[in-house]
């Protein structure tokens, strides 16, 4: 009986908590089908005709909540498409950012990774530590040494300001190498006692079997770099070479008529990644045998 | 193995290594010289002049203030949240995976996307002003900004907690399940069985999350630059803030000396970590 009890409260607690997540992407959904006029009347401070009806107090008209559209349709999508150019480009400035970046991490991370666990020299943890430490630091600490390194190179301007510090951003060496301290050593033995040599082993038994992990730094990547800001608007001063990520907060309110269907447009790519490699994302993941 | 393989273990960590040092180590080392001179110009040393003018640098200090506050606020709140959620999932027995799928989606949706939404709940016109305001609280007592930081909480752990909860995820399933079927045969609770096998096993993961939530929760700037813009309201004004006004000023000086500033702080509180870490790890195995 009390086993039934705590089984209905955990679902309880499960079905809030989806609730919580799943609503804010929800209403983002399904306001995108609401025309021009609609948001405006709803969600607009000032008043007009349109929803002198709702609750207003001290001269602000206040939010008229809404989940079904009360006339659906598709204008939002059709401005985004045929009338907006700036957003097709600004989508396309976020594809040119996290494209190299995933590309550059997914062939350099693993195989860090495979090297540094296989390297017998001792001091190599005082170099694995430098990978620690600067996985710590905050972006914005970050921010510094990318900056001087842009102005040493010339790039400051350029997006490979931003692209060529994340590709050795070192996330992604920890989290492989996590995965590979799970792999039979004796697997790798036997391949080099077979004669293959080091590549070998790596190409045809230890890669593949990181796939896990791969897929879930695929996600994880993804998502971090789709949603970049902070280094944008250091590094990015035309405003027509921003991310998409960056132009959503200005969109909100110079283009709320159409903000909905930007932003589906924009998170679907992130979500479709997302449902590639979830079931990977937390198998993936290994920290237990992490030590201080 | 032999030597020449050892070798070709060094060429797979080089390209990656090389980047680190290039792109992160050297340029952040430099930035040390940087920090100890007056200006770009005449670069003559100045000794710790830039570090005693940042430290006593009214928008430093109030922006140092904030994010601690944030931090002590979003860390310990979100990793209670996912480790709670966390636990609840491994005891669904149905549609564990729907839920999974459900609660981790917030992870990938960008920041942005959302705004609008955040708006409508908390803005000046919103949902919640709306709702105290019916309840017959005072229109001035609900629109002060104090409420800032809280909403700000709320809105970066809508979107951060489902990475804990993944990493949390990983660390409970390294757990043995026997573990816990020997509490409930010597009849344990709940709590005890939380007390003595998922607290213990779980605390390297633990400890991960808390570095990671550390780490992670600077990057609220992304939330109040979309709820607020360049410039928000002194209560969320984050040493973020502080730091980018000071690239668009270009001022090396002030930024290499904040980002120094910034980085010993956090080397002591993980250095403290660590130690404490340790110590728990000794104490149970």
């Amino acid at each position: 009986m009390k086993r039934r009890i705590v089984s209905i409260v955990t679902l309880l607690i499960i079905i809030v908590a989806v609730i919580i997540a799943v609503f804010p992407i929800l209403f983002t959904f399904s306001n995108s089908f609401m025309p021009a006029e609609e948001i405006n009347s709803r969600y607009s401070a000032s008043i007009d005709e349109t929803n002198s009806d709702d609750f207003i107090s001290h001269n602000i008209h206040f939010v008229r909540f809404g989940i079904i559209p009360e006339q659906p349709t598709v204008s939002q999508y059709e401005n985004l498409i045929f009338r907006s150019p700036q957003y097709l480009r600004m989508f396309w400035n976020s594809v040119l950012l996290v494209v190299p970046v995933l590309i550059g991490q997914l062939i350099l991370a693993p195989m860090a990774a495979y090297g540094i666990e296989n390297i017998k020299w001792k001091g190599k943890e005082a170099i694995y530590f430098t990978y620690i430490i600067v996985m710590l630091m905050p972006t914005q600490i970050l921010l510094v040494p990318n900056f001087i390194v842009a102005g040493w190179l010339g790039i400051r301007e350029s997006y490979l300001a931003i692209i060529l510090p994340a590709l050795f951003h070192p996330l992604g060496v920890f989290l492989t190498r996590q995965q590979l301290k799970n792999f039979p050593k004796e697997v790798m033995e036997a391949a080099a006692l077979d004669g293959a040599n080091s590549w070998t082993t790596y190409h045809k038994i230890v890669r593949p079997n990181l796939s896990s992990v791969v897929a879930a730094l695929v996600v994880l990547l993804f998502a971090d770099n789709w949603n970049i800001v902070d280094q944008a608007v250091v590094f990015i001063k035309d405003f027509y070479s921003q991310p998409l990520s960056v132009y959503l907060g200005t969109a909100v309110t110079d283009a709320p008529g159409m903000f909905f269907a930007v932003s589906v447009f924009f998170m679907l790519p992130a979500i479709l990644v997302f449902l590639m490699g979830e079931e990977h994302l937390t198998e993936g993941i290994s920290l237990s045998s992490v030590k201080a | 193995m032999n030597n020449k393989q050892t070798k070709t273990y060094w060429l797979f960590l080089l390209p990656s290594f090389v980047g680190v040092l290039l792109f992160f180590v050297i340029p952040f080392v430099f930035s040390l010289y940087y920090a100890l001179i007056d200006n770009m110009g005449s670069q003559s040393f100045v000794g710790l002049k830039n570090f005693t003018d940042t430290l006593t640098n009214d928008l430093f200090q109030s922006a140092s203030l904030n994010t601690v506050i944030f931090i002590a606020l979003a860390v310990p709140i979100g990793m209670a949240i996912a480790l709670f959620l966390a636990i609840c999932l491994r005891k669904m027995k149905a549609g564990r995976g729907v839920a999974t799928l459900f609660l981790l989606l917030p992870l990938v949706v960008p920041s942005g996307t959302i705004v609008y939404f955040w708006q409508v709940i908390f803005g000046n016109n919103g949902l919640l002003t709306e709702t105290l305001l019916k309840l017959g609280f005072e229109h001035a007592s609900v629109s002060q900004n104090q409420w800032t930081m809280g909403i700000l909480v709320v809105v970066f752990l809508w979107k951060n907690v489902s990475y804990n909860i993944v990493l949390f995820w990983s660390g409970l399933n390294w757990i043995p399940k026997s573990y816990y079927e020997n509490m409930s045969i010597e009849g344990a609770g709940a709590w005890r069985q939380f007390a003595s096998v998922t607290w213990v096993y779980l605390s390297p993961t633990t400890f991960v999350v808390l570095l990671m939530s550390i780490v992670n929760s600077f990057k609220v700037f992304k939330e109040i630059y979309m709820l607020y813009g360049t410039y928000p309201s002194q209560d969320i004004y984050m040493l973020q803030h502080y730091m980018n006004n000071q690239f668009m000023s270009l001022n090396m000086q002030k930024l290499s000396s904040a980002a120094y500033i910034m980085f010993l702080v956090l080397a002591v509180v993980l250095l403290i970590i660590f130690r404490v870490q340790k110590k728990l790890t000794e104490q149970f195995y």
